[in-house]
């Protein structure tokens, strides 16, 4: 146990369907659809030592910007540009082979690798001051040596823009009635 | 004489700018809500709403109409209008 308490690790699951307030086109091949993501009921699992079998070895919180300068042919002080390359962190977990934790792991782990371009899916950690929340799933492995019973599991995840997210609202678009519409600023 | 009511879309000019096949605007229209509009680039540029397609200025006609909607084209500003047809008053 790192820390002194127990991590928790909760699975977000999303179902992508068709808008159902979209009509779907049916006299042409072209379809127009809008897509929404309904939740499915997210799955925690309490990674507690003494239930799963799973033991926190390290973990670290690590933030990646890329920093772009350029110095000016006037002299003038030079310009940063910055953009964000990556807000994850990383856990590693030591395990025995017969481990329910790592079992239970693995195979979300496995599900959700059909689900990362889909966006279906999204993973909570909290720990301590090492959270994140709705995050994305970067690298997951399960490393065994010979001569020993343990197994080394390491995974990250990354915070990253991802559905479902609140779309900015959309202007309201007024109307005109008649033959043909009224033009603003037309006699 | 149809009366349809009329919503702005977009502007013609700045969709062939772009040089996109098609995109997707989706405006929240007063009274009707958030609709999709697809609009395509092909011998002549149309929008597809519910399976219904419209292409601005075939044969010359301003507006063009087809099953119950319209699409004009302001020869002045290029802006796009999507009309939906009212039914007529007795």
């Amino acid at each position: 146990m790192l820390g002194g308490i127990d991590p928790i690790i909760i699975f977000h699951r999303y179902k992508k369907v068709v808008d159902p307030t979209a009509s779907v086109g049916h006299q042409l091949a072209i379809v127009s659809k809008k897509e929404t993501f309904i939740p499915l009921t997210p799955i925690p699992i309490y990674l507690s030592e003494a239930i799963t079998g799973v033991q926190i070895d390290s973990e670290s919180k690590n933030l990646d910007v890329e920093t772009d300068t350029q110095t000016l042919s006037d002299g003038t002080p030079a310009n940063s540009n910055q953009k964000g390359i990556n807000s994850g962190v990383s856990v590693t977990l030591s395990a025995k082979k017969d481990s329910i934790g790592v079992s239970i792991l693995s195979a979300f782990m496995d599900d959700l690798f059909d689900k990362v371009t889909s966006k279906e899916y999204a993973i909570t950690y909290i720990h301590g001051a090492t959270t994140i929340f709705q995050g994305l799933l970067h690298t997951f492995a399960v490393d065994q040596n010979s001569g020993t019973d343990l197994l080394t599991i390491k995974f990250e995840l990354s915070k990253g823009q991802k559905q479902p997210t609140k779309p900015p609202p959309l202007a309201a678009v007024p109307s005109s009635t008649g033959t043909l519409p009224l033009i603003p600023g037309a006699a | 004489m149809n009366i349809y009511k009329w919503f702005k879309i977009f502007n013609y000019d700045e969709f062939q700018a772009l040089g996109l096949v098609s995109r997707t605007y989706t405006k929240e229209l007063v009274d009707i809500g958030i609709k999709t509009f697809l609009v395509t680039q092909g011998n002549l540029v149309s929008i597809t709403y519910e399976g219904v397609f419209l292409p601005i200025e075939l044969n010359d006609k301003n507006p063009f109409e087809f099953e119950g909607f319209a699409v004009y084209r302001d020869p002045e500003s290029s802006d796009v209008y999507f009309g939906f047809l009212q039914p007529e008053e007795t």
